[in-house]
């Protein structure tokens, strides 16, 4: 095999140059480890690179390609969010809990990646258990932003995010609760998506909030997550959230125009809910008239509050966090980060009756959104305010003091995923977020393709 | 269907009160750790009574799980395309880091 890798490489190119031998698995991960040797120490992206077994995968994947072999993440180099178990690979969660946590098996997702032939290159960092963080008093230091590394990259799936933007990995497996892969995505430029839940199994990454907890792909297109989904997706009977619907062929469902579909514009949501800065707001205009522009119907769609959402999501997540860790915050809490302990101490004191309304409420709010979507094919809304704030600007009570747009898909049970929607004029990224109906995971994905090829957010990387 | 938010917001717990909950939770917590409770805990509290609680009661419909029926057959599932391989004689498999043992 010939050729030098570029800096920076998606899934979807990688694959075609690895399949046509004209890029070699083994340079790949050398080039990416190099990157991470070089510029790791600034972004603190990794916890643990996997350097030894990365570089035998890789060696075992060009094998297989030069015996004939092929298939689309086949030597494709990614890095998982640290609450995702891999065999005889530590998995601390970020946490001094699990410090020297060695899992004997794989999450059944990296297991699924591995086996269609990914390389794994090490363990990313995430906020404790992910939840609790940026936070400054662990074992490792928060993850930075490669656009800025004075600035947050959103969380919890913070290495991920930055691991991604950087060129330091293909993709990444984040996990999203409350908007964990899409806060992240949004703040570092990337695309990330969240399932419907159900669809990609959850079995071995450590929970949060069960009943709210998604896994999904992270990479620099939307494209590149259908590919990362089309290997995580199907049923798994070990995890009983798993449910088993027909197959999708998602890398190839995005590949269809938009004309004709009915996009609903959550304009409450930025100008009241949680003002959005003005450049999200020429973010959101530009984003209406781009789709406007691929033959998409673009009305203005409502939703009950962000705040209603926020109040039920944030609700069941510290009481369902707090029930998790309640054993061992008895026996060790001076071990876990003070923005843990603000952040899951409270649900000790959310009575029974308080997690059954929050859930009863959650019906309502599902039902609600339902209906939205008999008007509409997806809906789209920023996913933050405004760009990534500094990280000493982060405070410990941050996930219950102001609320998040993204929290309303994990209430609501849909997918939803973010894409790059523009910049600031200081160069930093502005998501854009498209939320789908309950299995119209396809759907978010294509719109969200067909948004990055009609406009040029993908041309513009990071300056390391 | 979507109710407005409750406005009332119940008022802080007493240190009397939040010793009493922390108690019986088991838990034991220096000044510093209470006093980032207390904060948490008031910001908590304002979302618990942003949610309805006075539903009536056949509402409990809302709060239910689905069980499948005893002889319900599982959902067929089409097979999920493989990457594609095309495996010359002989030829070594795609990567794959050990995975003999699955059980859980």
């Amino acid at each position: 095999m010939k050729g030098s890798p570029a800096p920076f490489l998606t899934i979807a190119e990688a694959s075609r140059l690895i399949a046509s031998k004209r890029l070699s698995p083994v340079e790949l991960v050398r080039m990416l480890l190099a990157r991470i040797e070089a510029l790791d120490p600034q972004l603190n992206a990794f916890l643990l690179v996997t350097e030894k077994p990365a570089l035998n995968a890789a060696r075992a994947a060009e094998r297989a390609i030069m015996a004939g072999h092929k298939g689309p993440l086949l030597g494709i180099p990614l890095a998982y969010k640290d609450i995702y178990e891999t065999a005889g690979v530590r998995t601390t969660a970020h946490s001094r809990i699990l410090a020297d946590n060695v899992p004997k098996h794989d999450a059944e997702t990296v297991h699924r990646l591995q086996t269609a032939g990914a390389v794994m290159l090490g363990k990313l960092a995430t906020h404790e258990f992910a939840i609790g963080g940026p936070a400054f008093d662990l074992p490792w230091p928060p993850a930075r932003n490669p656009w800025d590394i004075r600035r947050f990259t959103g969380g919890s799936s913070s290495g991920s995010g930055a691991a991604v933007a950087a060129g330091l990995a293909l993709g990444a497996l984040g996990s999203d609760t409350g908007g964990s892969i899409r806060l992240p995505a949004a703040y570092c430029g990337i695309a990330g998506f969240k399932p419907t839940p159900g669809l990609v199994s959850r079995r071995g990454v450590i929970p949060l909030a069960p009943s709210l907890d998604t896994a999904g792909p992270m990479a620099w297109t939307a494209q590149d997550c259908a590919i990362l989904l089309d290997a995580i997706a199907g049923h798994d009977p070990a995890d009983p959230a798993s449910v088993a619907v027909p197959a999708v062929n998602y890398a190839s469902a995005i590949a269809t125009p938009l004309k004709g579909l009915r996009v609903g514009v959550l304009r409450r949501f930025y100008e009241h809910d949680v003002p959005a800065s003005p450049e999200m707001l020429q973010v959101m205009a530009r984003a209406a008239t781009t789709l406007k522009g691929l033959g998409c119907r673009v009305e203005e769609a409502t939703l009950p509050s962000v705040q209603e959402y926020n109040a039920v999501g944030r609700v069941i997540i510290s009481a369902e966090a707090y029930a998790l860790h309640e054993a061992t915050l008895k026996t060790r809490l001076a071990d876990y980060s003070r923005a843990f302990r603000v952040r899951v101490l409270a649900g000790a004191l959310v009575r029974a009756a308080d997690y059954i309304a929050a859930q009863r409420r959650r019906t309502d709010l599902i039902a609600a959104t339902a209906k939205v979507f008999e008007k509409f094919d997806v809906l789209i809304t920023p996913p933050t305010a405004g760009a990534a704030p500094l990280l000493n600007e982060q405070r410990p009570d941050d996930g219950f003091s102001r609320p998040l747009l993204t929290t309303v898909a994990n209430v609501a049970a849909v997918p939803a995923m973010v894409v790059c929607g523009g910049w600031t004029a200081s160069g930093l990224p502005l998501g854009l977020e498209i939320i789908g109906p309950s299995w119209g995971d396809a759907t978010v994905l294509r719109v969200g393709h067909q948004f990055e090829l009609a406009t040029d957010t993908r041309a513009r990387r990071p300056e390391l | 269907m979507t109710a407005s938010p409750a406005t009332h917001v119940p008022p802080p717990l007493s240190p009397g009160e939040m010793q009493l909950l922390l108690s019986r939770a088991g838990l034991v917590l220096n000044p510093g750790q209470v006093a980032d409770l207390v904060l948490a805990w008031r910001q908590v509290a304002g979302l618990i009574a942003s949610i309805p609680h006075d539903r009536p009661l056949v509402d409990d419909l809302a709060f239910a799980f689905h069980v499948p029926p005893p002889a319900a057959k599982p959902i067929a599932v089409a097979a999920r395309p493989k990457p594609k391989t095309t495996p010359k004689k002989g030829a070594a498999k795609p990567a794959k880091r050990k995975q003999a043992a699955r059980k859980r």
